[in-house]
Parts: C-alpha cells; sequence; structure tokens
C-alpha cells in the first residue's frame, strides 16, 4: 500500500466530550496542577499584599488525525494532538470508542507529553489479534493527565473505517473514435473452437469481492496479474487480467465498477484519481467510475504496461490505493484480413511477438512493413527451402486464395525451413495483425534469377537449388498497392549496379518499386505480377 | 497445368475413409487446416525434431482429390516430374511428393530425408472403414448460449462467432461455421 495518510491539523469535528462522561473527567475539577499549595508566584494586591496567580492549565488545544481509514489498503491511522500551557509530567491516554460511545478499548497509556507540547499516535486498526477494525463510524478519545494522574482535559477524534476495492475492469466503449480497442485472440483455446477471443468488448478482470477471509486472515482482494499465457485463454475469471488491444493514438477508457463497503462515510466527498487518466462518467458514489487517458496511449507501435494506481480520497485525504496491473498492445488499428472474424483477429502470441522483437519504427503503415521485414528476414530463425523451394505452412486453392496455417507456424511444428509462399504468409500476417494491410502477389513464371541473398541462407547465389536449378516457377510477395510497391522477406537483392553478378550488395526489399523489383530479381524469362490483391487468409 | 501421370497401384481405386489423423509411424500431432484444405502434420524424425510435413485430403469424390492435388503442388518453386508407383496419380522430386489414390491425396515436403519413403507410408496407412462420412455437428439453443454437439469428432473448430470466457461448448454469437472432423480426417460442416 502506497497510500499516505497525513495527520489533520485541526479537525472541526473534533468535539469536548459531556464532563459527565463515565471518565469522569473534566478539565477543571479542581484536582490539577496549579490548583493552590505551591509558591506559583503572584501579583502585588492594591493593599500591598500579594495575590498569588494561579498558572495556567494545561489542555488539548488540538486533536486531529486520519478522518476516513481503509485498513487493508490505506496507511496506518496517525493521529496527533497539541497542548497549551504545556508543563513538565503531563500525559495522555488513549481510548477507541464505538459509533455511539461505548468504549472498545484502551489503545494507549500514560503517553508522555514532550516540551514539543505534541503527542503523535499511529495505529494499523488492528487488534492484538491482527483483526482490522469493521466497517463504521469511530472516535479516538484523548485524556489529558496531570503529573499526579489526574485527568484535566480530554478530546475526542471522530472517523469512519471502510473497506474499498474495485470489483471489474472493462476497457473501452466510450464510443469516441479516438478509443479504438482492437480485439485479442488466442489461439490454442479448448472446446467448440481451437481460438477464443475478447471480441473487444470482454472485461479485463472480474473479482468476486473486495475481500478475502474474515478475522485476523481478511485480506483485500489484489487485481490480478496481467494473464501470462499468449497462446492459452484463461479458462475463467479466476487470477484473470486480460492485456488489451488499441490503436496506438488512442485515448483508452477504462470503466471500473467499485465493490465499496462505507457505512456512513458514504455521504462524504469521495473522490477517485488515477494519474494521467481523468473521470470523464460515474463516481465513487454511484458505484461505477470511468476513466479517460488524458494523452494517447503511445506515440509509435509498442507494448505498453505497468499498473495504474487507482486512489479513493475524501476532502483530500487519501484513504485507499489499489494497483490496477495492465498490458496493452499499441497497434495500427484492428486487424486488416478480409475477414474480421475469428481466427482473422490480432493473436496475442504474435503481436507480441513482433512488437518487443521488430525494431521501433515511425507509426506509418511503410515504415512498419519495413521493420516487419527485417525482423522476419535477420531475427526469426528460418531458412529457404534450398531443396525444392516448396511450402511447409502455406496452402492455395487456387493463386488467388492462400492460407496460412499460422499456429504450426508460430511453434515452428514443421520446422523452420520455409519458401517465399511461407514468407508472404508470414509477412501478411504478422502485418494485418499490427493493422496494416498487406496483400500478396504472385510472379509467374519460370524465370531465371540474378544473385539473390535467400533467407537464413547468409550468401548470394543466382542457382538457389544447385547449379542446374537457378530459376523460380513462381515466386510470392507482398504488396499494399497492387505490385506498385513491394516488400520482400523471403530474400534480399543485389543492389548494386549489376544484379546479375558478383560482388553483391544486400538490399532489403523494403517499400521497392514493383519494376525494379523485377529487373533486380530475374535474369531471363517472362515475369509478371498476378493475383496483386489477394490478402492471406489464416488458421 | 502440370500433366499427371496415372500409375497403377496396389491399393484399391475408389472411395478411401482416410488416413488415420493419430497413429501413422513418424508423424506428429494433426493441424487441421479447414475443410478445403484438409489436415497437417509434421514429419518426424526419430530424435522427435521436425523434417517436415503432410498435408492430407479426403474428399467425396475422386475429381475433389484431383482438383486438391492441382493446388497443393502451387507452392513449390521448382518443378516436378510424375512419379511411379505411388498411387492413382503422383509427383516429386527428392524432397517432394504429391499424391492421389481414389479419394484421397497428400502432399509430403521434407528438409531432410526421402519424401518418397513417407509418401509410401501414407499410402499404406489409407483406411477404407468406416465408410460413411461423418455427420455433421450440431448447434442448438440452451438458454443465452448455442450449444455444439459433435459426439465421437476427433477435431472440432469453428470460425466467427464468441464463447464467453470459459465457456467450452457454448457461444453468445453464433459462428459462421462449426467444423467436426473424423478419426480418418473427413470434415463435415454446420453452417447456421
Amino acid at each position: 500500500m502506497t497510500l499516505l495518510l497525513l495527520a489533520l491539523a485541526c479537525d472541526p469535528a473534533t468535539s469536548k466530550p459531556d464532563p459527565s462522561d463515565d471518565t469522569g473527567t473534566t478539565p477543571t475539577d479542581g484536582g490539577g496542577v496549579g490548583d493552590g499549595g505551591g509558591d506559583d508566584g503572584g501579583t502585588e494586591t492594591l493593599d500591598g499584599g500579594t495575590e498569588t496567580v494561579p498558572p495556567p492549565v494545561p489542555s488539548l488545544a488540538a486533536v486531529g488525525g486520519s478522518l476516513v481509514l481503509d485498513p487493508l489498503r490505506g496507511l496506518p491511522g496517525v493521529w496527533s494532538a497539541e497542548v497549551a500551557d504545556w508543563s513538565e509530567g503531563l500525559t495522555v491516554d488513549l481510548v477507541l470508542r464505538d459509533g455511539v460511545g461505548d468504549s472498545l478499548v484502551v489503545l494507549a497509556e500514560d503517553l508522555p507529553v514532550g516540551a514539543e507540547a505534541r503527542v503523535e499516535y499511529e495505529w494499523d486498526l488492528r487488534d492484538g489479534d491482527g483483526v482490522a477494525l469493521p466497517v463504521g463510524s469511530y472516535s479516538l478519545e484523548w485524556t489529558l493527565s496531570d503529573p499526579a494522574g489526574e485527568p484535566i482535559d480530554l478530546l475526542d477524534a471522530p472517523f469512519q473505517v471502510v473497506r474499498t476495492g474495485v470489483l471489474t475492469g472493462v476497457w473501452g466503449g466510450s464510443g469516441s473514435v479516438d478509443d479504438v480497442r482492437v480485439p485479442l485472440l488466442w489461439h490454442r483455446a479448448s472446446g467448440a473452437s481451437s481460438t477464443w477471443d475478447d471480441g473487444a468488448e470482454e472485461s479485463a478482470f472480474q473479482l468476486d469481492a473486495i475481500l478475502t477471509g474474515e478475522g485476523a486472515d481478511e485480506l483485500p482482494t489484489q487485481v490480478p496479474a496481467v494473464w501470462e499465457s499468449l497462446r492459452t485463454p484463461p479458462t475463467g475469471w479466476t487470477d484473470t487480467n486480460l492485456p488489451q488491444g488499441y490503436a496506438y493514438d488512442s485515448r483508452p477508457t477504462l470503466r471500473l465498477s467499485l465493490g465499496n463497503s462505507l457505512g456512513e462515510a458514504a455521504s462524504l466527498p469521495w473522490e477517485a484519481r488515477i494519474d494521467g487518466w481523468e473521470v470523464v462518467a460515474g463516481s465513487v458514489a454511484e458505484g461505477t467510475i470511468s476513466f479517460r487517458k488524458t494523452e494517447a496511449l503511445a506515440e509509435r507501435l509498442g507494448v505498453v504496461e505497468g499498473e495504474l494506481s487507482l486512489v479513493l480520497s475524501v476532502e483530500g485525504e487519501d484513504v485507499s490505493t489499489q494497483a490496477l496491473p495492465y498490458r496493452v498492445y499499441a497497434l495500427m488499428g484492428p486487424a486488416t484480413f478480409s475477414s474480421s472474424s475469428a481466427p482473422h483477429l490480432a493473436w496475442v502470441e504474435a503481436i507480441d511477438g513482433a512488437l518487443r522483437g521488430m525494431a521501433e519504427a515511425e507509426a506509418t503503415d511503410e515504415a512498419v512493413l519495413d521493420a516487419l521485414i527485417e525482423w522476419i528476414f535477420l531475427d526469426l530463425g528460418l531458412r529457404y527451402d534450398t531443396r525444392s523451394g516448396a511450402s511447409y505452412y502455406m496452402s492455395y486453392s487456387g493463386w488467388s486464395s492462400g492460407r496460412f496455417s499460422f499456429s504450426s507456424f508460430l511453434d515452428r511444428t514443421n520446422g523452420s525451413t520455409i519458401n517465399c509462399s511461407d514468407c508472404s504468409g508470414i509477412a501478411g500476417v504478422y502485418a494485418n495483425m499490427l493493422g496494416v494491410p498487406l496483400d500478396y502477389a504472385i510472379i509467374l513464371s519460370n524465370f531465371q534469377l540474378n544473385e539473390i541473398e535467400a533467407i537464413g541462407v547468409g550468401s548470394f547465389t543466382s542457382c538457389p537449388f544447385g547449379p542446374t536449378s537457378c530459376g523460380f516457377s513462381y515466386h510470392a510477395v507482398t504488396t499494399n498497392d497492387d505490385g506498385e510497391s513491394i516488400w520482400d522477406a523471403t530474400l534480399a537483392l543485389d543492389g548494386d549496379k549489376d544484379p546479375g553478378s558478383e560482388p553483391s550488395t544486400r538490399l532489403f526489399v523494403q517499400d521497392i518499386d514493383g519494376e525494379e523489383y523485377l529487373d533486380r530479381l530475374v535474369r531471363s524469362g517472362s515475369a509478371s505480377y498476378y493475383y496483386a490483391d489477394s490478402r492471406v487468409r489464416i488458421r | 497445368m502440370i500433366p499427371f501421370l496415372l500409375s497403377a497401384t496396389a491399393l484399391a481405386a475408389g472411395l478411401h475413409a482416410g488416413v488415420p489423423v493419430r497413429g501413422v509411424p513418424g508423424l506428429g500431432e494433426p493441424d487441421f487446416l479447414s475443410p478445403e484444405l484438409g489436415w497437417s502434420a509434421p514429419v518426424l524424425s526419430a530424435d522427435g525434431q521436425p523434417r517436415g510435413v503432410v498435408r492430407v485430403f479426403v474428399g467425396k469424390a475422386e475429381l475433389d482429390a484431383q482438383l486438391w492435388l492441382r493446388d497443393a503442388i502451387l507452392g513449390v518453386q521448382v518443378p516436378l516430374v510424375p512419379v511411379l508407383g505411388l498411387g492413382d496419380q503422383a509427383l516429386g522430386s527428392s524432397s517432394v511428393v504429391a499424391v492421389r489414390d481414389g479419394n484421397v491425396s497428400f502432399f509430403v515436403v521434407l528438409h531432410e530425408g526421402s519424401a518418397r519413403e513417407v509418401g509410401l507410408t501414407l499410402l499404406n496407412a489409407i483406411v477404407d472403414q468406416p465408410a460413411a462420412w461423418p455427420a455433421a455437428p450440431t448447434v442448438q439453443q440452451q438458454g443465452d448460449l448455442w450449444m455444439v454437439e459433435a459426439p465421437g469428432a476427433a477435431h472440432l473448430d469453428a470460425v466467427g462467432g464468441r464463447r464467453p470466457l470459459g465457456e467450452a461448448y457454448g457461444f453468445s454469437r453464433l459462428p459462421e461455421q462449426v467444423i467436426a472432423w473424423d478419426s480418418t480426417g473427413r470434415a463435415s460442416v454446420w453452417t447456421p
């Protein structure tokens, strides 16, 4: 808990108890210090005699402290008393009383009042068995006593004990154009479908209660850490806190429902805050609060994660603090496949890997695709199939209908050997999951090659299948404009003036003009783009 | 289009039930692609490492398998040649083989070892029973959910729809397709 409870300097609600109170003490009951008997000094009278002026009687000038306390989520209660007309030997006693004034427990006796004329008392609101005070109204009664132990003054500091906490958290749903939540999908589900998605509407977390246990075992329920598995969805809400997907420039909304138990403190002016967020709807009193981020989620694509700190306060005094762990994937937008149904959504394992693995890129389609191509080519441990140039993960039902076995690919179920169809599928799947539209195109057919560096091979050749096989029957690439611009993760071209012979200079295929791409790739034969608006499907 | 070589086979021509999706020597766990594409499984080396993949399709008629085979070889960048002695039709190279036998077609690609050997294993694994094509799954409304049932299915999958968290077989929003696969790789589809 990080809640800081500040002692109030002076609480207007602090009250002098009725002198007939069962403690039987009054500030001026005649038994206190200075009631005669000593040479206390004096002043001269008109008749020349000396009249003794009694010294001022010490008193409790002010008693202040915490007004509302949550013993499970707040800091300990802190109270203080200031003594006027201090003298040596003063002490205070502290008694806890319930809402109707009955004494519950003596918290402290004979606390010395030092020369600073101030006493501070801190209490975690737990008894000797560790049981926290139940919700209700209480007061802390301060009794000031003289050196002889006789009470000379008494003040009460009323306070409220509450329980606070959130029950559910839901991201999104404001309807604002800049609050674009993106559905996320887990691809290793069980039951009637191998996938499960949040539909961009599911809660992040749903807690049964704000507390668990009773008595000394009473504990505040914590919002769980973000769900760790990138592939398997939770099977229920226990220990579940789902990550979220968002367009990177969104200002997300987070709607929290509260399970507070406030007692009489419910009528107090409660406030809720999360740094960097503003309350846009609801209130503590209503039990539901919607926060909205004051600035955009991110300036570029990435993973935004951490803990939000929800603080509830009354009249500027923080009562409780609760950590809300979160992870948000900042994407270009919703997945851009031809279908918007599962499994054609953003897969958590895919976007997590890509966003953490890719070089940070400007938030433009072209910059993201450039970074993606380099990441696939250099970092995924893939190797071109130099035996046959055959596909291990892509299947076609006709050239325009390619389906990529992405769940198998993520596991490398069929190994790390791939061909151009696989690479176009990999690039297409990742791009469209990140919210960047990308199609594939087929270059046909049967052409001879200039120098290329196939993925994972590490050297240039014009005969990737051996000295007697120096061409492709086809080649698959990716494009976002019907072949005008090409991205290709399968191979790097020879980027120098003579792409047909060594030495060769590696040129990643990142936003290369379609005609230039063919010029650098093809040594001889007919090669043209076909099916250039085909978007990969997945399973 | 590459011509296919029709070759004789010791295996019976005609309609087969398919290839067992589990239990074929050398193959790993199946991945069910789609009714149009069939299923796949990794080809494993002796130490369990993947050395390639097989894709298998069972059609309701021979023509379905012929069309599947035509598409299966699209994704190969080197020319394939006819292969003798494998099923009714076969094409391939040292690392690739595409075979049809009756209404069953399969495609093998390996980055290590002989594709022909795996092809022979698959041909020998073809079974003719159970002959009846499996029934489509059913979807019935129960309360707020649409419940999917597919007794005896080896694998169940859905396209689209929404399931509440933790709900295994109930959909709060109807899927576009529910696909049940039987133990020999035949797919039956429910659509709304």
